[in-house]
């Protein structure tokens, strides 16, 4: 992979990878740390891939794996401080951003593929390597904790 | 509404210009593209063609490897060793080793191998320093009974995996026939069982006993958390998934108690999560759970795992009870072992 085409892919995917591994990890500083790896792994790879919708894919199905390398990291502090999280003044928006801080990272990966990128049960489940019925549970459970916390229907 | 918001808290979620700069820069100091060396790829296809006869022995781990990853075939070092025991072939397929990371294809074939095969935590990258490794399963071959897993181990301190050295991966068991059942409900009334039980306290357990989770936080709680009373373990109530049995269920200390039985939780990794289900729909999910071991008549070990809730009798009542269950139906236990060369590329 040639930097030039590293750059193209930074300039075309890199908000959606930093907004997948934010999704993730709710924090600034982890996110720059998983965009720098995922687009490090895609240039020393250099994968080969049949459409763009297949780069995408692979795009984000390293930055879960990244994330979730993260999360199982001996190192990773588990508290984030202040500075380090996108601040909402929108009273939804806040509660919706302290109701996505209380759901499990898993939950969090696919509420954001579904609610943002717009995939549905099925293609979340193969960029995810899950089963669709693992899916479509996570999903069901992340809303009704969404439910609980924002007590309102999604 | 939620979908909405969501859509637009992530707008103004980006990158910063100073990161991807930094990241591109860093592009430009690795390594070059290994597909572009050809010093490296004249050497791999030189050790394809020059290990015919193994190769021949080896064939499904290396066509896996070519299939789910074209590019990482062409750029890992061919190692195609391989090892059998207990009727399964263990082979490393390629390797590659960059800075303080090394990076395995291991291939098993044999007939208790399947698409769900779990190394379950038995294998071992042998290295005379600190490192820190995962497999995952990246492919599996229905036609040859092959799975693929890429294993990585890095170093613990950042340094560099020194070239020239070698590299042993041994693997000790593994399973297969591991099936997830969901959001299961389960076949059975809680409210037949909003008596109370009979209890054995943690210090009569002969064997291990350990909690995890609580969400309680008063000084009768920490104190319930460090010595919670469990159910004596009865024959099964029900089976909501082969190998994992309801083994007692109950009041004990005001609190409502479900006890599954795991079997050898050591030998099929069988596990579940228990919640239950109010009149309303909602989850009530279990304040704490807690565990030990025992042993059966026949001196077999049993793995029991007890789900606690907070809820009064008269709720109970319209509850269900519902779980999330992992089992596995096969262990294969063998001793799979291959050294390799570790040269960086």
């Amino acid at each position: 992979m040639s930097p030039a085409d590293t750059a193209g892919a930074v300039e075309r995917y890199g908000a959606m990878v930093y907004r997948m591994a934010y999704a993730q990890t709710r924090s600034r500083h982890d996110a720059d740390d998983i965009f720098q790896e995922v687009f490090l792994r895609y240039h020393r790879a250099a994968p080969s891939f049949e459409s763009e919708e297949h780069r995408k894919a692979w795009l984000l199905r390293v930055t879960v794996n990244c994330a979730r390398s993260l999360f199982t990291a001996p190192w990773r502090q588990r508290s984030v401080p202040l500075e380090d999280v996108y601040a909402y003044t929108d009273p939804a928006e806040s509660a919706v951003d302290t109701a996505l801080a209380q759901l499990p990272e898993k939950y969090r990966a696919v509420v954001h593929l579904y609610y943002y990128e717009g995939y549905g049960t099925e293609e979340i489940a193969g960029i995810l390597n899950r089963r669709p019925s693992t899916i479509r549970a996570q999903l069901t459970r992340a809303r009704q904790k969404l439910k609980e916390l924002l007590k309102e229907e999604l | 509404m939620f979908s909405e918001t969501y859509r637009r808290m992530n707008a103004p979620i980006s990158p910063s210009p100073a990161l991807s700069a930094e990241t591109l820069s860093k592009t430009r100091c690795a390594p070059r593209p290994r597909l572009l060396r050809p010093a490296v790829l004249a050497a791999v296809l030189a050790l394809c063609l020059a290990a015919p006869a193994l190769a021949a022995q080896t064939e499904a781990g290396y066509q896996a490897l070519y299939r789910i990853a074209p590019a990482a075939a062409q750029f890992f070092q061919p190692v195609r060793r391989s090892c059998t025991d207990s009727g399964v072939t263990m082979e490393v397929v390629a390797v590659q080793v960059e800075g303080d990371t090394a990076q395995a294809y291991i291939a098993l074939t044999g007939d208790t191998v399947d698409e769900t095969c779990d190394l379950f935590d038995s294998y071992n990258f042998h290295l005379p320093f600190d490192q820190i490794g995962h497999c995952e399963l990246v492919d599996y071959d229905a036609a040859t009974h092959t799975a693929v897993f890429l294993c990585t181990t890095k170093t613990m301190d950042g340094k560099p995996i020194p070239a020239g050295g070698k590299m042993t991966f041994s693997l000790g068991c593994f399973l297969s026939g591991r099936e997830a059942a969901e959001d299961q409900t389960v076949d059975i009334v809680p409210a037949d069982y909003a008596a109370e039980a009979e209890a054995v306290s943690a210090e009569e357990l002969s064997s291990a006993y350990w909690r995890s989770g609580g969400s309680y936080s008063d000084d009768t709680a920490k104190s319930l958390l460090d010595a919670s009373p469990m159910l004596r373990p009865g024959g099964p109530i029900a089976v909501p998934a082969e190998g994992l049995s309801i083994a007692a269920m109950g009041y004990a200390g005001g609190l409502f108690h479900v006890q599954v039985c795991r079997g050898d939780a050591a030998q099929l990794d069988n596990h579940c999560w228990l919640w239950l289900v109010d009149e309303n729909g909602e989850r009530v999910e279990a304040l704490y759970s807690a565990g030990f071991s025992s042993s059966a008549e026949d001196g077999a070990r049993l793995d029991y795992d007890e789900y606690v809730f907070d809820i009064a009798p008269e709720v109970l009542a319209r509850c269900t009870l519902h779980g999330d269950f992992y089992t596995s139906s096969t262990r294969t236990e063998g001793s799979w072992r291959i050294t390799f060369p570790l040269e960086n590329t």
